[in-house]
């Protein structure tokens, strides 16, 4: 029950929390979102300097062999910043199923890029029709000699427009709902026959759709045995929601602290705002949100550090229920509570509201956490 | 439950490993209310050194930090239908600790049972209940006082005029004192009424003086959190869980609990944070009366739950005497339920009676509403 941190940790969190407070304020960040490419080259030059790209990989690979605490402690801080560098797509998906799943030359081969910034990843695992189940998958990768020939539609693969690469889901064998059967390749973004069609999200990030037309790769770019993907994906998707669920925690602290300190200055009927009880409680509803919130991503973070296997997925969806729901609330409120201001794109509350509302849709809603918690 | 485990093994690893086998070989006992009573199980405590769990160690307690009282609590609520220990250690003591002068023996023979105390704080509308010290008087009302019955001694708030107020002892049976038992939502006579009539109260009743500006302090402390509740809700949605085993509802009573059971894991982990950083000398992340307004919150809908469950088998509600004599009407589980969820609500209830809890937890935070740079978040 010791909640502490190493010193290894406190220093990379106060890394991350300086560098959010200091060299990323909001109106930069709008002009990035603004920008053609969603996001700073620069600050990702600065993050790969800092040492922060290679924090979830092994020593052995290069990398600080941190676990899903220091991932929990550098998200939270990106959600207070509402980074928009695609370090989620690129070093938790793209590069957390290399590291779940590749080979000792794959990782030789793909994450040095990753962890020196020089390359840019995504995850191609959604598909239109298969909402949040990671194995519905009707985009085929057919054996063709030594070669796989991939053929499909990958939806909204985040980080698509930059990605030098792509790590695609496809089924090998099986149904199409199959968990059995699917396998995962890593796809050069210029391999002949994969095209883009890209846009912005509606938080600010870039996505795009990915078609794949005779896409031919090698069998050295299998990540993993043949039909045996859907769980290296499972796991790194996981990841993913301990990230963008630490991110929510970041978003709902700055949501609740900029409201509370709006109540204290907005004045209406000669007091401010704050004095008003029934606004009180609402503050005191969306503080304990955010408590209940940071409180399971701790219990999450423990349990996933522990080894991952059902007891951390459990874990972990009950963080994505809390989190969904905790969001939604503290997220509305902070509009309401803002009144006519809130709802203006000019003040950074709808911004994050925004997040918070894709948090809740990435990597299933509440909804689809719920079912698979009860399946534990 | 889950969450707990996993907690457990993240704490102080020889103290739980200690307490949970000597809970082991003390065996199993199904109700926590029995064990108050059961003088061998005392005994067996007293052995030990854990009869006043909470107590420090000059008051006669082990002297244990917030981590290790949670870990007691949990592991005992895991093990019986609650809090092991009688009101007068849980609630008691810890009061005579805080605010009594000269309280030595009392807590002696508290901590061996020889006096059993039940509390009378709550009048009917602010402190009205009176006491004049120098005609040694004591006038008033208290309500929804519980364990009367078994009482050697009340704990009495009173008002003494302009000095402010006192805490009394006072023998139950003195004359001028009328207790009325009053039925309860649940069916049950556990909340007494107490008139006082020109009782008569010697100067050695006195336990504590407490001045004005200290009153809603002394409340704070009665209603403030102990550590541990949320291990009692986990064993109750366990029971509702055994309950709505069977009960066909296409799963949304199912989801229902699943919801719980992650509303329950939050306020538990927070709970562990909250020991955590007690014992550390820190701030809790976030006032003990908050956490306690939701945990009692949650209970309410679990008590909803365990009704709907039965869908019409909620509606009988025969008195004890004929459950007694005739059995239950519908399932077992199900003439329990109704009860069980009136009782919850006798104590939700009665957690609020000191003031709504809510209004509590707007005011310990009233610093981050209404003044500057105070940062209650860690």
């Amino acid at each position: 029950m010791d909640f502490s941190f190493t010193d290894e940790q406190t220093l990379l969190e106060e890394s991350v929390a300086r560098f959010i407070q200091n060299d990323y304020a909001f109106e930069d960040r709008q002009k990035l979102v603004k920008d053609e490419n969603g996001f700073s080259a620069e600050n990702w030059k600065t993050f790969a300097e800092l040492g922060w790209l290679g924090v979830a990989f092994a020593e052995a690979d290069g990398g600080f062999g941190g676990g899903a605490v220091e991932s929990m402690l550098m998200h939270e801080n990106f959600g207070k910043g509402l980074l928009v560098e695609p370090f989620l797509a690129t070093v938790v998906l793209a590069g957390g199923a290399i590291k779940h799943g590749g080979n000792e030359a794959q990782k030789a081969q793909y994450l040095p890029g990753i962890i020196d910034g020089t390359t840019q990843a995504a995850l191609a695992y959604a598909e239109p029709q298969g909402r949040f189940n990671l194995a519905d998958l009707t985009t085929t990768a057919r054996k063709d000699g030594t070669n796989y020939v991939i053929d499909g539609y990958k939806a909204v693969v985040l980080n698509g427009p930059s990605a030098d690469l792509f790590v695609v889901s496809a089924r090998t064998s099986g149904d199409q709902r199959d968990e059995e059967g699917v396998s995962l390749f890593i796809v050069a973004a210029d391999a002949a026959g994969l095209s883009r069609r890209d846009y912005p999200t509606v938080d600010g990030l870039r996505a795009s759709e990915v078609t794949l037309e005779g896409v031919t790769v090698t069998e050295d770019a299998r990540i993993g045995d043949q039909d045996q993907g859907y769980a290296i994906v499972e796991q790194a998707i996981d990841d993913g929601i301990l990230a963008v669920g630490a991110e929510a925690v970041g978003c709902m602290e700055v949501l609740y602290k900029d409201t509370v300190e709006y109540c204290k200055n907005r004045e209406q009927f000669g007091q401010p705002i704050g004095k008003f009880q029934v606004l009180q409680h609402r503050m005191v509803d969306m503080f304990m949100e955010h408590e209940q919130s940071k409180s399971l991503m701790y219990m999450a973070a423990m349990r996933l550090d522990e080894g991952y296997g059902p007891e951390a997925q459990k874990a972990l969806s009950a963080f994505k229920v809390q989190v969904g729901k905790s969001g939604r609330f503290v997220g509305q409120n902070a509009v309401q509570l803002h009144g006519g201001m809130g709802m203006t794109d000019e003040l950074n509350i709808g911004h994050y509201f925004k997040r918070l509302t894709i948090i809740d849709t990435l990597f299933g809603n509440v909804d689809f956490h719920l079912k698979r918690f009860g399946r534990f | 439950m889950w969450v707990m485990k996993r907690f457990k093994a993240q704490s102080a690893g020889n103290f739980e490993a200690q307490i949970e086998r000597e809970l082991d070989t003390l065996g199993q006992t199904p109700a926590a209310m029995a064990l108050w009573e059961d003088l061998a199980w005392r005994e067996l405590l007293v052995e030990r050194g854990w009869s006043c769990p909470s107590w420090p160690l000059d008051a006669g307690g082990p002297g244990w930090n917030d981590v290790q009282k949670l870990i007691w609590y949990r592991l005992c609520s895991e093990r019986f239908d609650g809090f092991c220990e009688p009101p007068e250690i849980r609630e008691v003591g810890p009061c005579l600790i805080r605010w009594g002068s000269e309280v030595k023996k009392i807590l002696v023979a508290i901590a061996h049972l020889e006096e059993r105390w039940a509390m009378a704080v709550f009048d009917k509308q602010d402190i009205t209940t009176t006491v004049d010290l120098d005609t040694g008087r004591l006038n008033g009302c208290k309500m929804a006082v519980r364990f009367f019955d078994r009482a050697d001694r009340l704990l009495i708030v009173a008002q003494t005029g302009n000095e402010g107020y006192v805490l009394l002892g006072l023998d139950p049976t003195a004359q001028g004192v009328v207790a009325e038992a009053k039925a309860s939502l649940s069916g049950d006579r556990d909340y007494v009424t107490l008139t006082f009539i020109d009782v008569a109260v010697e100067k050695t009743d006195v336990i504590a003086r407490i001045a004005p500006e200290q009153i809603h302090a002394l409340y704070d402390q009665m209603v403030a959190l102990e550590l541990g509740h949320t291990g009692v809700l986990n064993r109750q949605l366990e029971q509702i869980r055994e309950s709505l085993r069977g009960v066909d509802d296409s799963g949304s009573l199912h989801r229902r609990a699943d919801e719980f059971e992650i509303e329950l894991a939050a306020l538990s982990s927070l709970e562990s944070r909250m020991a955590a950083a007690l014992s550390r000398g820190e701030s809790p992340p976030v006032p003990g009366v908050l956490l306690q307004a939701r945990i009692l919150s949650l209970k309410a809908r679990l008590g909803d739950l365990l009704i709907e469950a039965f869908g019409y088998y909620a509606l009988p509600f025969p008195d004890a005497m004929m459950l007694h004599n005739e059995g239950s009407v519908g399932p077992a589980a199900a003439a329990q339920a109704t009860r069980a969820m009136l009782a919850i609500s006798e104590q939700v209830n009665y957690a609020n009676l000191a003031g709504d809890l809510y209004d509590r937890a707007v005011g310990a935070l009233s610093d981050v509403f209404v003044k500057q740079n105070n940062d209650h978040t860690i």
